[in-house]
C-alpha cells in the first residue's frame, strides 16, 4: 500500500481530493453553500492540471442534473454537488435519472429546504423516493472514503444506479478534521476506469431511457436491492488496501453487545452519540449505537436482526415530514422490523432541524428514554421534538441551551 | 430551381408520428440527413418528439435542459477525444421560453452544440397554446378569440437577435421553403461547431404547421415561402459577427396575402394588419441596410 | 446530377426490420389517408423539389423518376402544390 498522506483538510476539501483520485472525467458544478468549495477546489485541480477532467460551470441545478446525465451516457466518469434548495431545483432530473441506468455520483453537503442555509436532511430526505442510492457519511474520512467507494458501486453492472453521498453541511464540510490521503496508486487499483455497459455513442445507436415501462421499473429494484451486496463488498476491498471499514458498509454498530436498548443516528450526529454511548456504558447502561449509512437501499435485514437482539430501538434524526408525525427514518426503521416475532418498542427523536445542533445532552435525552422503553416495556411518548422551546425541563436539568 | 445536394444516407426514417403536411418532420429529416449518423440528437418535449426513427444516438433530456444535456453530451464526448455531432433539435417552447436558460447558458459557455430550432410559433405539441414566439394577435389555446380579447396581445420574441448578442460563433435563419439554403447552412454550423469546435451555432427553421395555424397541409411550402417573400421571415446568416443576406427577393409581398390564408389570422382586422405590415416593413428595411453595410464592408 | 448512382432504398436504412415494420404497422398511413399522390413522369422534369419537400421523406429517386412509398405517405398534397410541371395530382382513395 502506498504512504496515506496525513493532512487537516475540510470535509468539502476531502470530497474534492477524492474526485480528483477518482479520475472523473466531467465535472459540473453551480455554486450553492455549503457545497461551493467542492467546485472551487476542483476547479482549482483542473486548471492547475491535476485533475484532467472537463469542467463545466453551469447556469443552474436543474441544468446541471442533465448535464451529468448525458456526460455520463457517453461512457464518462462524472460528478457533480448540490444540496437544499439546489437539489430541489434539479428534482426533475434527479427524479428520473435512474431510468437511463447511467452511473452518477453526487456529493451532497446536507442543507436544509428553507430558508437556512445550515444543515437538516430534509433536502435528501426529499429525494428519497427518486431510485437514487443514498449514504449518509459521518465525518471527513468516511465522506472522501465512500466517495471513491461510491463510483465503485455505481458502475457496477449489477447496480448502475445513481448515489448520492451525503454529509452534514457546516458540519462536516468546513470542519476542519486530520485525515488520511489514500495514495493515486492504490485508488487506481481499488478503482479502475469505467467500463460502460452501454453508451449514448452513435457508433451503436439505441434507445437509452425506458419509458416508465413497469418492468423496468421492477428491474430497477432489483438493482437497488443488489447494490447492498455491491456495497458490502466495496466497504470490505477498501478495507483491505487502506485499513478503514465502516461496519458493513450499510450501517456500522458500536457497543451494541449485549445492549437491551439501541440509538440508531446518521450522518454526524453519529460522533456526539459515540461519546454519550461509551459514556453510558461506562455508567452500567447496556445501551448501544448503530450508525445507518445506507438509507437508500434501506437495509431491512440489519434491522431484522436488531428487533430479534433489543427490547427498544431510538431513532434520532435531521429530518420530519409534516403531516406524518414523524421522521422518514423511523417509519424505515419500523417497517423493517414490523414481522418480527418480539416487537422492539420504537421512539422517534427529532433534532437538529434548520442548522441546529445535536447537542450531548439531546442525545443523552433520546438514550435514556430508550433504555426506560426497553427497561419498563412502555413508550410515553412516541415521537419527541429536541427542540429547547419543548424541552424546558431538559433544558434546567443540564444547564444547556 | 437548383437541386439538392445528393443525400447519399438516411439517418432519418419514415414515418413520423407528426401531422400530415409537417414541417418539423421536413426540418428534422434534412438536419440529420445533412449531418450524417456521426450524430447525437437530443430533442426535448416538442413536435420533435415524433420525427421517427434515427440512426443516431440520441441522448435524452427534461423539457427545460436541452441545451445542458447537450453540453454534457458535447462535453463527454470531448473528454473521451471522440467528434460528433451534437445536434438538439427543439421547438419555440423548448428555446424561447422554458428552454431560454439552459440555451444561454449553453450559448455563453461556448458549448460545441448545433441548435435548431424548429419554431412552429406555439405548444403545438400539446395543443397549441401560445409561446414566447406566438405573433401578435394570432389565435391559440390560450389566446382563444373572446368577445374581450382576441388573440396573443404581446408581440413575439426575435431569439436569433438574443443569440447573436451572446456572441456565438454562428446564428442563422432558413426556411422550409429553401432547402439548399438550409441545407448549405447545416454544412456551415458542422463546420464552425463539430470540426472547428469554435461554440454554439444557431439555426431557426419557419416551421409552418398546418395543423397548429390553420391552414391546408398542401399549403406547408407556399406558406414558407410567403413568410421569405414578404419579408417577415428574412434568410440569413452572422457568422463571427458578419452579417450576410443569404436571400434576397426580387419583390417583396405584401403582409395580407400570407395572414390571409392562416385561419389562426381570420379574425384580424385591417388595423391589426396595417401594424403588422408596419412593424415587418420596417424590419425588412434594417435587415437590407445591414446587409448593404456588410457586403460595403467587406467590400 | 449525382456522381455516385445511389438510388436510396424508399425508407433508409432501417435500426432494424422489426422497427420499421412495427412503426409501419402502428403508423399505417395507407389505411387513414384520404388523398395519395400519383405521378405523371411523362411531364416530371426530375428537378425533386417533391423530394426535397416531402415532409416525410417518402419520395426516393430513380432513374425514370420520383417513387412513393404508399405504405408511409400520408398523402399531405405538398409535392403536388409544389410540382411546377403539373407532374404529380392528388386523387381520393378509394374505399
Amino acid at each position: 500500500m502506498g504512504e496515506q498522506k496525513i493532512d487537516f483538510i475540510t470535509g468539502n476539501e476531502a470530497v474534492a481530493y477524492a474526485v480528483k483520485a477518482a479520475r472523473v472525467q466531467v465535472v459540473v458544478a453551480y455554486p450553492i453553500t455549503p457545497q461551493s468549495p467542492v467546485t472551487e477546489k476542483l476547479s482549482e485541480y483542473v486548471a492547475n492540471g491535476e485533475l484532467g477532467a472537463s469542467f463545466v460551470e453551469i447556469e443552474g441545478e436543474h441544468s446541471c442534473f442533465a448535464a451529468v446525465g448525458s456526460a455520463s451516457g457517453t461512457g464518462c466518469r462524472v460528478f457533480t454537488a448540490t444540496c437544499g434548495p439546489g437539489l430541489a431545483y434539479g428534482h426533475e432530473n434527479v427524479q428520473r435519472m435512474h431510468i437511463s441506468r447511467f452511473p452518477v455520483v453526487i456529493a451532497v453537503p446536507n442543507r436544509a429546504l428553507g430558508t437556512t442555509i445550515f444543515c437538516d436532511h430534509s433536502d435528501t430526505m426529499a429525494e428519497a423516493t427518486c431510485g437514487w442510492i443514498q449514504l449518509y457519511t459521518e465525518n471527513s474520512q468516511e465522506v472522501l472514503d465512500t466517495v471513491i467507494q461510491a463510483f465503485k458501486v455505481a458502475e457496477d453492472h449489477r447496480v448502475l444506479m445513481p448515489v448520492m453521498v451525503c454529509y452534514d453541511g457546516y458540519v462536516t464540510s468546513h470542519t476542519g478534521e486530520t485525515i488520511r490521503l489514500p495514495a493515486q496508486e492504490d485508488v487506481d487499483s481499488f478503482l479502475p476506469p469505467r467500463k460502460a455497459l452501454y453508451t449514448t455513442d452513435p457508433s451503436q445507436p439505441l434507445v437509452t431511457e425506458a419509458m416508465n415501462i413497469p418492468v423496468a421499473e421492477w428491474e430497477h429494484e432489483q438493482a437497488m436491492q443488489s447494490a447492498k451486496a455491491v456495497i458490502r463488498e466495496a466497504n470490505e476491498e477498501y478495507a483491505k488496501i487502506f485499513g478503514r471499514i465502516y461496519g458493513n458498509g450499510l450501517t456500522e454498530r458500536f457497543m451494541c453487545e449485549g445492549a437491551e436498548a439501541v440509538l440508531v443516528t446518521m450522518s454526524s450526529a453519529t460522533g456526539t452519540a459515540r461519546e454519550v454511548v461509551a459514556e453510558m456504558r461506562g455508567q452500567g447502561h447496556r445501551i448501544g449505537l448503530l450508525k445507518l449509512k445506507s438509507f437508500r437501499p434501506f437495509p431491512i435485514e440489519d434491522f431484522r436482526q436488531l428487533a430479534g437482539e433489543v427490547k427498544a430501538v431510538g431513532v434520532l434524526e435531521r429530518n420530519e415530514t409534516h403531516g406524518s408525525g414523524c421522521g422518514e427514518a423511523f417509519k424505515e426503521v419500523r417497517s423493517a422490523m414490523y414481522d418480527a416475532s418480539v416487537k422492539p418498542k420504537t421512539i422517534n427523536f427529532i433534532g437538529g432541524l434548520g442548522g441546529s445542533d445535536v447537542r450531548i445532552h439531546d442525545v443523552r435525552f433520546a438514550c435514556e428514554k430508550t433504555l426506560e422503553a426497553a427497561r419498563t416495556g412502555r413508550v410515553e411518548k412516541e415521537v419527541h421534538w429536541l427542540v429547547p422551546e419543548l424541552m424546558p425541563a431538559e433544558r434546567e436539568r443540564t444547564g444547556a441551551g | 430551381m437548383s437541386m439538392a445536394e445528393e443525400i447519399l444516407e438516411r439517418v432519418t426514417i419514415a414515418p413520423t408520428g407528426s401531422c400530415q403536411g409537417c414541417g418539423m418532420s421536413l426540418i428534422a429529416r434534412h438536419a440529420l440527413d445533412t449531418l450524417g449518423k456521426n450524430t447525437c440528437v437530443v430533442i426535448p418535449a416538442s413536435c420533435g418528439g415524433w420525427a421517427g426513427l434515427m440512426e443516431c444516438a440520441r441522448s435524452p433530456t427534461v423539457f427545460p435542459s436541452a441545451a445542458a444535456a447537450a453540453t454534457g453530451a458535447a462535453r463527454g464526448f470531448e473528454a473521451l477525444g471522440k467528434k460528433v455531432n451534437v445536434v438538439v433539435i427543439a421547438g419555440d417552447g423548448g428555446t424561447y421560453d422554458i428552454g431560454l436558460q439552459s440555451l444561454s447558458g449553453a450559448a455563453e459557455r461556448g458549448e460545441n452544440i448545433i441548435w435548431i430550432c424548429q419554431n412552429n410559433e406555439a405548444y403545438m405539441n400539446t395543443g397549441i397554446q401560445r409561446s414566447g414566439a406566438t405573433p401578435r394577435w394570432a389565435w391559440t389555446t390560450t389566446t382563444p378569440v373572446g368577445r374581450v380579447t382576441k388573440g396573443k396581445q404581446a408581440w413575439n420574441k426575435d431569439m436569433a437577435a438574443i443569440l447573436e448578442v451572446h456572441g456565438v460563433p454562428y446564428v442563422a435563419r432558413a426556411s422550409v421553403a429553401f432547402i439548399p439554403d438550409y441545407r448549405r447552412k447545416l454544412k456551415k454550423a458542422q463546420r464552425i461547431t463539430t470540426e472547428e469546435r469554435r461554440g454554439l451555432s444557431y439555426i431557426e427553421v419557419l416551421n409552418t404547421c398546418p395543423t397548429g395555424w390553420r391552414y391546408s397541409p398542401d399549403q406547408m411550402i407556399r406558406v414558407a415561402r410567403l413568410a421569405v417573400q414578404t419579408g417577415l421571415w428574412p434568410l440569413y446568416e452572422v457568422e463571427d459577427g458578419v452579417f450576410r443576406l443569404t436571400y434576397r427577393p426580387k419583390e417583396i409581398l405584401p403582409m395580407a396575402e400570407y395572414l390571409k390564408i392562416q385561419g389562426r389570422f381570420s379574425h384580424l382586422t385591417e388595423e391589426q394588419i396595417k401594424t403588422t405590415q408596419t412593424r415587418v416593413t420596417d424590419r425588412w428595411e434594417k435587415v437590407l441596410e445591414r446587409a448593404d453595410a456588410a457586403a460595403k464592408a467587406s467590400g | 446530377m449525382s456522381k455516385e448512382k445511389k438510388t436510396p432504398e424508399g425508407v433508409g436504412v432501417p435500426v432494424t426490420e422489426r422497427q420499421v415494420t412495427a412503426t409501419k404497422k402502428r403508423i399505417s398511413a395507407w389505411a387513414w389517408r384520404v388523398f395519395r399522390p400519383v405521378f405523371d413522369l411523362g411531364e416530371c422534369k426530375m428537378c425533386w423539389a417533391c423530394y426535397d419537400y416531402c415532409p416525410e421523406g417518402v419520395i426516393s429517386k430513380s432513374d425514370n423518376g420520383p417513387i412513393v412509398d404508399l405504405d408511409t405517405c400520408k398523402g399531405c398534397g405538398v409535392c403536388a402544390t409544389e410540382c411546377r410541371f403539373k407532374a404529380i395530382k392528388m386523387e381520393r382513395e378509394e374505399v
